[in-house]
C-alpha cells in the first residue's frame, strides 16, 4: 500500500488568491467612500454647506491613496505573480476601475468646490435643486449597481447601467434646459450656471460607472466592447 | 598557512570498547583549543555517540559489524541492507557529487565502496553538500572535518579539539596524501592537525545573551553521561529564549568572503535578514548564491579549503566564533536540498531520525505529527507512516524533507532550490507552505527561478559574477538588496533590470 499522492484540485497559491482578494477589497472599500463623498457633496449642494463641502474636499486624500496603494499591489502582483487568464483580466480590468473610482472622487470634490463660487445665499431654483436631487440618487444608484456587479461579476447588471445613466444624462440637459429659462436675475442665473456644472461632475460620475460596467464584462467574457457610444448613444444588448 | 604540529597517529576506535572517563580534561581541553591537547584512546562515548560512530563506519564491513554490536539498536536498524546503508551515508555525510567521488576512489574514507552519489549538478566546481545541515546533527556537525564524524572526533584523541573546518586550510590536501591503510581516522586526524589559522573573522562583542549556547555550555550539557544530549533538545535550547529574539534582523552578514582554495568564489556580501521573513537570492549560475547561504549554517566548514571571512551575526552572535559550536549551528539553522532526499525508511523514521539523534525529549509520536502537520502532509500520510518514503511523489519527498527538518525545531531554515526537481503543483505546495513556514522561522531560498523569488520572498537581493584577469577570476558579488516589489517593478541597478527582465543571465 502506497501512499496516496497529493490531491491536485486542493487549492494553492494561496496567498496570490487572498492578495487578489484583498485588492478587489480594498477596491470596494474605495468605492464606499466614493459614495460617501457623493453623499457629503449632495448635501452640501442643497443646504450651501462651506463646512462639509471643505470635508469632501479634504477627504479625498483618502481616496486618492486607496487608487495609489490598489495601483501598487496590482503591480506588484503582475511582477511576482505572473497572473494569467481571469486573474491577468480582473487585474488589468482593476487598473481601469481604480482610475474611475478616483475619477469619481475628483467629481465629488469638483462638486464642493462649486459651492463658495455660489456665495453664500444665493437665490436658488427649486426645479433645479429638484432635478439635482434626483440625479444624485440615480447616480448613487448607479455606483451601487456597478459595485454590486463588480462584485458579483454580473455582466447583465454591468450592461444594465449603461441603460440606467441614460436617466442621468437626460437630467443633465434638463437641469441645462432649465438654467437657460431660469430668468433675469443674474445672481440667480449665476447660480443656475454653477449648478449645470455641479450636474455635469454627476453626469461623468454617472459615465465612469458604466465604464466600470465595461471592465466587469471585460472581465467575464474576454472581449472589451463600448456599452454606450458617445456619438450614437446607448448600444442595445442585440447588438 | 604553515601547519601545526602533526599529532601522532590517533588509535583506532574500537566502538563499544569501555573507555575511561576523561570528560573533564576534553572540556578543560575544548576550552582551550588551541593547546592542541593530545587526548589519545579513552575518551569514553556516548551511547548516542557510539551509535553515530557504528554508523559513519559503514565502509568497513568488519568494524562496522562490530559497531553494530556495539552500538545498538539505532545502529542495526540503519544498517538494514547493504545498499540503503551505503545509501544514507552518502545523504548523511552530506558531500556532494565531486568530493564524494574523491573520498571514494582515493581514500574510500568513508563507505569504502562506491554507493549512491548525491545527484546535485556542480556549482562553481563546488561539491555541493547533502542532508547534513538538515538537521544540524552532532554526526553530522562533526563532519566539520569532512569525512571525519563527530562521534568519531573524541575516539580519536583529538575530541578536545573542535574547532571548525574553516579554519583548516590544506586539510584535504592531507587526505589526498594519506595512505589508504593508514585508515580512515587517522587520515582525518591528520587532515585536522593542519589547521592554520586565517583571515579576520570578527568576534561577537558583548554577546552574553546568547542565542546559541556556547560550546562550553554545550558541553556541560551534552558531557552528561546519563542525559547524553537529551538537555540539548529544542526545550533546553531555545525554549525560553525564544521568547526574547529582539530586534528585527535574524542575521547581519558583514562583508563575507569565500574562498575555495585560491579562488574568491563570492566578495563582500553584506546582507540583513529580517526576522521571520522570506529572502530569496537571486542570480545567474556561478554567482555564489548557494556559497554565500552554506555561510549561514557553517555548510562551507564541511568543504576543505574553504575559508570564509567577515562576519556572520545570528541574532547578534558571531556565527563563527570559537565559542560557537557549529552542531548547535545547525541544529537551529536548518537545510533543505534541491532534490528530494528522503532516507529509504519509512515516514516516521525519517522525520524522527533528527529528534532521535540529537536525543529529543518528549513523545516521539507527537514530534513527528507535529512536523508532518507544519509541512501539510499529515493528512495525506497519516495512515501511511510506516510506508517507505521511497513510495510518495517528489513534491510530497520535499515536504517531508522539509518536516524532517523542522523536527528538530529550528529558528531558520535555508532552502538551496527546494523545489527546481518539482512540477508546477509541487512548487505552489512548497511555496505556500513557505509562506506558512515563516510566521515562525525565518527562511532563506536559493532559487534559480526567478518566478519563485518573485511570488515567495520578503526581500530579494540579486548577486551576479564579477569577471576579472579576463575570465580567469569570477567573483560573486550582490549586485542590489531590496524588497522583492521593488527588486521586480523598480530595480535601482541596471545589471538587476537586465537580469529581471530577462536580458541577461
Amino acid at each position: 500500500m502506497g501512499i496516496p499522492s497529493e490531491d491536485p484540485m486542493t487549492p494553492h497559491r494561496l496567498l496570490y488568491q487572498d492578495e487578489i482578494a484583498r485588492l478587489q477589497r480594498d477596491t470596494l472599500e474605495g468605492f464606499d467612500l466614493v459614495i460617501a463623498a457623493l453623499d457629503r457633496a449632495l448635501e452640501a449642494l442643497a443646504h450651501q454647506d462651506l463646512e462639509l463641502a471643505e470635508l469632501v474636499v479634504a477627504d479625498d486624500d483618502r481616496i486618492d491613496g486607496r487608487y495609489l496603494q490598489i495601483h501598487q499591489g496590482v503591480l506588484s502582483l503582475f511582477a511576482r505573480q505572473a497572473p494569467v487568464a481571469t486573474d491577468l483580466r480582473l487585474l488589468a480590468a482593476l487598473l481601469h476601475v481604480i482610475r474611475n473610482m478616483e475619477r469619481m472622487g475628483d467629481q465629488c470634490v469638483n462638486i464642493s468646490k462649486l459651492i463658495p463660487v455660489s456665495g453664500e445665499k444665493p437665490p436658488t431654483d427649486p426645479q433645479i435643486l429638484s432635478m439635482l436631487e434626483e440625479m444624485g440618487l440615480a447616480v448613487r444608484e448607479i455606483v451601487r449597481q456597478a459595485m454590486k456587479a463588480f462584485e458579483t461579476r454580473d455582466e447583465t447588471m454591468a450592461a444594465d447601467l449603461a441603460e440606467r445613466d441614460q436617466k442621468v444624462n437626460d437630467l443633465n440637459r434638463a437641469i441645462f434646459r432649465r438654467a437657460l429659462e431660469v430668468g433675469n436675475d443674474l445672481e440667480l442665473r449665476e447660480w443656475a450656471m454653477t449648478m449645470t456644472l455641479a450636474a455635469r461632475c454627476l453626469e461623468r460620475v454617472g459615465d465612469n460607472a458604466v465604464d466600470v460596467g465595461e471592465q466587469i464584462a471585460f472581465v467575464v467574457t474576454g472581449v472589451f466592447r463600448e456599452f454606450a457610444d458617445a456619438s450614437h448613444g446607448p448600444v442595445s444588448k442585440s447588438e | 598557512m604553515a601547519p601545526a604540529g602533526r599529532p601522532a597517529p590517533a588509535e583506532r576506535i574500537r566502538p563499544g570498547r569501555a573507555s575511561p572517563p576523561c570528560a573533564g580534561a576534553c572540556r578543560r581541553a575544548r576550552r582551550e583549543p588551541a593547546s592542541g591537547a593530545q587526548h589519545a584512546a579513552g575518551h569514553h562515548l556516548k551511547p548516542v555517540d557510539q551509535r553515530r560512530v557504528a554508523f559513519f563506519r559503514g565502509g568497513d564491513d568488519g568494524v562496522f559489524q562490530r559497531a553494530v554490536a556495539a552500538g545498538g539498536a539505532e545502529a542495526a536498524r540503519l544498517a538494514d541492507g547493504g545498499d540503503q546503508r551505503l545509501d544514507q551515508c552518502a545523504g548523511l555525510i552530506g558531500i556532494g557529487e565531486q568530493h564524494f567521488d574523491h573520498l571514494i576512489d582515493r581514500h574510500r574514507v568513508m563507505l569504502g565502496v562506491p554507493a549512491v552519489k548525491i545527484g546535485h549538478h556542480g556549482d562553481g566546481g563546488v561539491a555541493k553538500l547533502g542532508l547534513a545541515g538538515q538537521f544540524g546533527l552532532g554526526h553530522i556537525g562533526h563532519a566539520d572535518h569532512v569525512a571525519v564524524p563527530a562521534a568519531v572526533e573524541p575516539a580519536l584523541g583529538q575530541g578536545a579539539e573542535l574547532r571548525p573546518l574553516h579554519r583548516q586550510v590544506g586539510a584535504a590536501a592531507h587526505m589526498r596524501h594519506a595512505q589508504a591503510g593508514q585508515g580512515r581516522l587517522q587520515v582525518a586526524a591528520q587532515a585536522r592537525a593542519h589547521r592554520v589559522g586565517h583571515g579576520h573573522m570578527g568576534h561577537a562583542a558583548g554577546a552574553e545573551k546568547a542565542f546559541l549556547p556556547r560550546k562550553g555550555a554545550v558541553d556541560e550539557l551534552v558531557g552528561d553521561d546519563e542525559g547524553a544530549g537529551r538537555q540539548v533538545g529544542p526545550q533546553a535550547a531555545h525554549g525560553a529564549e525564544r521568547q526574547h529574539i529582539g530586534g528585527a534582523q535574524c542575521f547581519e552578514c558583514r562583508d563575507v568572503g569565500v574562498h575555495y582554495g585560491e579562488h574568491q568564489a563570492i566578495r563582500g556580501v553584506s546582507l540583513d535578514f529580517g526576522l521571520r521573513e522570506i529572502t530569496a537570492l537571486i542570480g545567474p549560475s556561478g554567482c555564489g548564491k548557494s556559497t554565500f547561504l552554506r555561510c549561514l549554517n557553517r555548510m562551507n566548514d564541511l568543504i576543505p579549503n574553504t575559508r570564509v571571512d567577515g562576519q556572520v551575526l545570528y541574532h547578534g552572535q558571531d556565527l563563527y566564533s570559537e565559542e560557537i559550536d557549529p552542531v548547535q549551528v545547525r541544529k537551529r539553522i536548518g537545510m533543505v536540498f534541491q532534490k528530494p532526499n528522503p532516507f529509504p525508511k519509512s515516514v516516521y523514521d525519517n522525520v524522527a531520525f533528527g529528534p532521535r539523534v540529537v536525543g529529543m525529549e518528549g513523545d516521539m509520536d507527537e514530534i513527528v505529527e507535529r512536523a508532518l502537520i507544519r509541512c501539510a502532509l499529515w493528512e495525506e500520510v497519516k495512515d501511511r507512516l510506516d510506508a517507505n518514503a521511497f513510495g510518495m511523489s517528489g513534491g510530497q519527498q520535499q515536504r517531508l524533507c522539509i518536516a524532517r527538518a523542522l523536527a528538530t525545531d529550528p529558528d531558520v531554515l535555508l532552502m538551496d532550490e527546494p523545489c527546481s526537481a518539482l512540477d508546477p503543483i509541487s512548487t505552489g505546495r512548497i511555496e505556500d507552505l513557505m509562506t506558512e513556514l515563516k510566521e515562525r522561522i525565518s527562511i532563506v531560498i536559493v532559487t534559480h527561478n526567478m518566478q519563485q523569488a518573485a511570488r515567495v520572498s520578503d526581500k530579494t537581493a540579486f548577486f551576479t559574477v564579477e569577471m576579472a584577469d579576463g575570465e580567469k577570476h569570477r567573483t560573486g558579488v550582490v549586485v542590489e538588496y531590496a524588497d522583492t516589489t521593488t527588486i521586480f517593478t523598480k530595480p535601482r541597478d541596471e545589471r538587476t533590470e537586465d537580469y529581471v527582465t530577462g536580458k541577461f543571465g
